[in-house]
């Protein structure tokens, strides 16, 4: 027998491929077949592995019910074969495959719920890091000054949706007050998820209010636009934008570019 | 009383019966330092930094002494050894000291696929060599014996050429690693392989225990299936008399991983471990002074 050939066909085997290879090498008796005690495992791996994104994904799975969860769950496993040790990181693909998964094209806020739930995973295991002395911006030259990148914490992520996502969110929390059928969907938000040591914090930037130039602002950061391009686009607002973002930790660190 | 044996860290202070440290149970034990004899963390779930488990880890070991288990490992996986999580461990290692780190007998990767399962081997000639290679160069990397755990499966191979106990046998002696004895372990695969739990118990080598777990299972009909969702069974704790008779006074530790109860139940799973455990031994003593 050879280990080696064994591993890849078992391997292919559980995760939905052909099973005939692996199922000759295990001995099976008159309790159960050889492909069933090798569907044993099959079942256990999709299960840890379904309990996982459930635990990642809650209200995707709240909404679309336990049953179409795990289903879904089980095809999304088949094709996305984990290649990491760590849970945390398993998943990473998951909001992509409901974007593309044909039946819940009707729910329409699906896919961005499922965004916002892994923004929520990702800043949990991001590391803290150290606040820059932006009090060296001033002693740059102006060139210099003009070549600098912003870069935002680490453990803040924004995201955008067309759909009230946050609200969905938070009507599924234990404590929360909010009804379902209160929500109005149809409403687009602009938000900044952020961990604040223990606990994770979603702030919502409505389209049509004043704040929401903080979150363009912050979003272009993201993009990478130094401090002329910033410049350009918020003009009169960017001391003051620069100066909230710093002082509310939304911006870590600068960096001089050379382009 | 020198420095080394008053920390808590120290491997001796290891005793008595522990659980197996779960997210639930995070506030309760922060909150309420409960009177439990030491912790196992399962490691993998520490691995990445800036985590919250993490900073809840480094509260925990303020208070309590820790063990690390794992299912990472994969030390009977074809692949190479998976350096970035063996240097991630090594790293925890360093951070919070536990007295001892243990995977398992099988393999949960291969071929870049992380299955999170643990799958058993072939019982070869070959197979023992392979393992033992790459326990030794774990050992050698860590700094320290490893510590192996005995798995539940559901499956065996045409190929193998042993039983498992004289598997076990020869990859712990030949790596010079210590055992895990899983009890549960032990029944599930007896029961689903018809092979005599007793005859596997005493056939360990007892000088390298270095732990017992204990666990409940669920009865699928077909076959036992280890679940860690249930509490201990009478046939269980029955062969854990067994365990105990045949390697003294080690430490015992209660896993629950799913459908996990109150701490309290835990704690009460664990007391109970403590209180046969005592008894078989207080009973081993009078016969020996008896004698």
């Amino acid at each position: 027998m050879d280990i080696k050939s064994f591993q890849a066909d078992f391997i292919n085997a559980i995760f939905g491929g052909d099973k005939e290879p692996a199922v000759s090498h295990i001995i099976g008796d008159s309790i159960l077949t050889a492909e069933q005690r090798l569907g044993i495992y099959s079942g256990s791996v999709h299960g840890i592995l379904t309990q996982a994104l459930g635990t990642m994904f809650p209200v995707c799975k709240s909404l679309v019910g336990d049953v179409f969860f795990n289903n879904m769950c089980a095809i999304f496993i088949d094709k996305n074969p984990p290649n990491t040790s760590f849970f945390a990181e398993y998943g990473t693909h998951f909001p992509v495959f409901i974007n593309a998964f044909e039946h819940v094209k009707d729910i329409h806020y699906l896919p961005d719920v499922a965004r916002l739930e892994w923004i929520r995973q990702e800043i949990w295991h991001e590391e803290k890091s150290q606040l820059a002395d932006f009090s060296g911006l001033a002693t740059l030259s102006e060139d210099e000054q003009s070549k600098v990148v912003f870069n935002l914490s680490k453990r803040m992520r924004l995201i955008r949706s067309d759909y009230r996502i946050d609200e969905l969110w938070f009507a599924h929390q234990e404590d929360s007050e909010l009804n379902l059928e209160d929500i109005e969907m149809d409403y687009a938000v602009k938000l900044i998820v952020r961990r604040d040591e223990n606990t994770i914090k979603i702030s919502s930037f409505n389209e049509t209010e004043d704040d929401s130039n903080f979150w363009d602002f912050l979003d272009a950061i993201s993009e990478g636009n130094n401090l002329d391009n910033l410049a350009e686009q918020f003009g009169e607002s960017l001391g003051v934008h620069l100066s909230q973002g710093i002082q509310g930790g939304w911006i870590e660190r600068f960096t001089i570019t050379n382009e | 009383m020198n420095s080394k044996e008053a920390s808590p860290y120290n491997k001796n202070n290891i005793k008595g019966c522990g659980i197996g440290l779960r997210i639930d149970h995070f506030d309760e034990i922060e909150a309420q330092k409960p009177n439990i004899p030491w912790f196992e963390i399962l490691s993998d779930n520490y691995l990445l930094e800036g985590t919250l488990q993490r900073e809840f880890l480094s509260h925990i070991r303020n208070d309590y002494p820790v063990t690390f288990h794992g299912v990472g490992l994969s030390i009977g996986s074809t692949e190479p050894l998976n350096m970035d999580y063996l240097k991630r461990l090594k790293k925890l290692k360093d951070e919070v000291q536990p007295a001892w780190i243990s995977d398992h007998l099988c393999w949960t990767s291969a071929h870049g696929v992380v299955t999170h399962d643990l799958i058993p081997l072939p019982y070869t000639q070959d197979i023992v060599k392979h393992i033992v290679d790459r326990i030794l160069q774990v050992q050698d990397f860590l700094g320290e014996q490893i510590v192996i755990e005995n798995v539940s499966s559901y499956l065996q191979f045409k190929a193998t050429e042993m039983t498992e106990w004289d598997f076990t046998n020869e990859v712990t002696s030949r790596s010079d690693c210590k055992l895990l004895l899983d009890v549960n372990n032990i029944y599930v695969s007896a029961q689903n392989h018809k092979f005599d739990a007793d005859e596997y118990l005493v056939a360990m080598p007892a000088e390298r225990v270095a732990e017992i777990h204990l666990a409940g299972y669920e009865d699928k009909g077909t076959h036992l299936l280890d679940t860690h969702s249930r509490p201990v069974t009478e046939p269980v704790w029955d062969l854990f008399k067994k365990a105990i008779e045949h390697v003294g006074d080690v430490p015992v530790l209660i896993e629950w991983d799913n459908d996990i109860p109150s701490l309290e139940r835990v704690i009460e799973e664990s007391t109970t471990a403590h209180e046969i455990q005592q008894q078989i031994l207080s009973s081993n003593r009078k016969t020996t002074y008896g004698h």
